[in-house]
C-alpha cells in the first residue's frame, strides 16, 4: 500500500509540489524529526538509484563490439508489408493508371525491338505515378514487366543498387538473411504483366539502380549478389532518392 | 570567413548534441572511427541505465554491446532527425525489455565484488543500499520501471523522458510516482 507522506516527498524532491506546499513542508521539516526520517529515505532511494555498480563507468564496450561487428553478417534490407495497407487503393488506382500511364512518360526500360522489359512506378498513399527521374526516401515503388511470346525467359530477378552499393531486394522478397528465396517464375504474354505489391525500402538520399535480370533458369538471390547468373538479359533504370 | 553569432544561430545544447551524433552517424557510414566516436560518448550513459534496469552489470555489458551492434549495422538506414540520443534509449529499454523477460536474469550468476573493508563505512553502506535498491528495481512493471532508470540512473529530466517514451509529460510523473511508490512498499516487505 503506498504511503500518501512518502509520495507527497518524492513529488516534493522533483520539484512537483506548489511553492507554497513547498514551503510548508520546509518549515515542517525544521520542527519534525519523523518527517526527517522519511525524506532521508527518499535521498536515499533516489540516490541508491542514481550510484552505478563499482567498476560500471570503467567498462569500454568498443574492442568486443569490433570484434562482434566482424562476426556478425549485415541484415538485409526489409520489405514491408505495405501491401496489406495499400492493397484496395492500389488494385483500382493500378489498373487505371495502368491503361492511361501507357505511352504517357512511363519510363519503360528494354526498347521496342526486346522481348523482355520493364516499369516503374511511384505509390504514394493511393496514389500510382510513373517513376520520373526522381523520387522520395519514403515513396514505395511497383513495378510491372514485359516477356513477350517467343522471349526464353522463365525468371525474373528485380532489385536496386544505391550508391553505396547496398541492394534492396524488390522480386522476389528477401526478408530472412539465412532463407535466399529463389527467383521469381514468369510466363509470356502479349501484355505487360503488373507485379500487385509496392513495396517500400529504407532508401537513402542519393542515386538509386534499378535492376531487371531476365533468366532462363531459376536462380536464388544469394547467388545473383556473387555474380553468378545464368543466361540473361537485364535492363536498368536509374533514379535520384530525394530526403 | 567566420559566420557572425545571431539569434537564429543559437539552439540548445542538447540539440547539438544530438546533431553531432547524427553527423557522426553519417561519418560511420564509411569510418568507423567515427562510430568509435559515438560509442564513447554513450556507453556510460547506456551501461548505467541498463546495469539499473537489470540489476546486473554483464547483462547489461551484453544488452549495450547488442545495442550498439544493432545501431552499427542501420547507420546505412538511419534517418537523422535530431533525436539520436532519444532514438537510442528507446533501441536500449527495448533490448531491456527482452532481456529480462528471457527469465536470463532470474538468479544472479555473477555476484559483484563487495566493498572492500578499506572504504569508509558511508560508502559501504551506500553501496549496500544500491544492491539492494537493484534487487527490487525488478518489481515495478516494465512501464514504470523504465521511467525510474531514466530518470535515476540516465539523469534525463522528466520532459525529455516523455520525448524519449513518446508518452505526455504527466503520464511519465505519474509512472515515477507509482514506481518509487512500489519500490519503497516492495523494500519494506522484506525488511525484518
Amino acid at each position: 500500500m503506498s504511503d500518501p507522506r512518502f509520495d507527497e516527498l518524492v513529488q516534493w524532491t522533483e520539484g512537483e509540489v506548489t511553492t507554497r506546499r513547498a514551503a510548508e513542508l520546509e518549515r515542517e521539516l525544521a520542527s519534525s524529526e519523523p518527517l526527517r526520517a522519511e525524506k532521508a529515505k527518499v535521498d536515499a532511494l533516489m540516490e541508491s538509484l542514481s550510484r552505478p555498480a563499482p567498476g560500471l563507468d570503467a567498462i569500454d564496450l568498443r574492442p568486443d563490439l569490433w570484434a562482434n561487428v566482424e562476426a556478425t553478417p549485415a541484415p538485409r534490407a526489409r520489405r514491408l508489408p505495405l501491401w496489406l495497407s495499400l492493397a484496395a487503393g492500389l488494385m483500382v488506382m493500378a489498373t487505371l493508371s495502368f491503361l492511361a500511364l501507357r505511352g504517357d512518360g512511363i519510363r519503360e526500360k528494354g526498347g521496342q525491338g526486346s522481348l523482355t522489359g520493364f516499369e516503374a512506378f511511384v505509390v504514394r498513399g493511393d496514389e500510382v505515378t510513373p517513376l520520373g527521374a526522381t523520387m522520395h526516401v519514403g515513396d514505395a515503388l511497383g513495378f510491372s514487366y514485359r516477356n513477350l511470346p517467343g522471349s526464353r525467359a522463365t525468371e525474373l530477378l528485380l532489385y536496386g543498387v544505391d550508391s553505396r552499393g547496398e541492394t534492396f531486394w524488390f522480386y522476389p522478397a528477401w526478408t530472412d538473411a539465412s532463407r535466399p528465396p529463389d527467383s521469381l517464375h514468369i510466363g509470356t504474354s502479349n501484355e505487360p504483366v503488373r507485379l500487385m505489391e509496392a513495396v517500400r525500402h529504407a532508401l537513402v538520399p542519393g542515386r538509386l539502380e534499378l535492376h531487371a535480370v531476365f533468366l532462363t533458369s531459376p536462380v536464388s538471390v544469394s547467388d545473383a549478389e556473387a555474380g553468378r547468373l545464368p543466361e540473361h538479359e537485364a535492363s536498368t533504370l536509374t533514379v535520384e532518392v530525394l530526403p | 570567413m567566420s559566420a557572425s553569432p545571431s539569434k537564429s544561430n543559437v539552439v540548445p545544447l542538447f540539440a547539438m548534441e544530438h546533431r553531432e551524433d547524427d553527423a557522426l552517424m553519417a561519418l560511420s557510414r564509411e569510418h568507423r572511427a567515427a562510430f568509435d566516436t559515438l560509442v564513447a560518448r554513450h556507453q556510460h550513459a547506456l551501461l548505467r541505465i541498463a546495469a539499473k534496469y537489470l540489476g546486473d552489470v554483464a547483462a547489461a555489458k551484453d544488452v549495450c554491446q547488442a545495442v550498439f551492434l544493432e545501431v552499427y549495422q542501420s547507420r546505412h538506414r538511419y534517418q537523422p532527425r535530431g533525436r539520436f540520443t532519444h532514438w537510442l534509449r528507446r533501441v536500449l529499454l527495448s533490448r531491456c525489455h527482452i532481456a529480462a523477460r528471457k527469465g536470463r536474469l532470474v538468479e544472479r550468476t555473477r555476484p559483484e565484488p563487495g566493498p572492500t573493508p578499506s572504504q569508509p563505512d558511508e560508502l559501504i553502506l551506500a553501496e549496500e543500499r544500491r544492491r539492494l535498491v537493484e534487487a527490487h528495481v525488478s518489481k515495478p512493471s516494465e512501464k514504470h520501471r523504465e521511467v525510474v532508470v531514466l530518470r535515476y540512473a540516465g539523469e534525463h529530466p522528466l520532459e525529455e523522458i516523455a520525448d524519449i517514451l513518446e508518452v505526455p509529460l504527466g503520464t511519465v510523473k505519474s509512472r515515477l510516482f507509482a514506481a518509487m511508490a512500489a519500490l519503497s512498499d516492495s523494500m519494506k516487505e522484506e525488511a525484518p
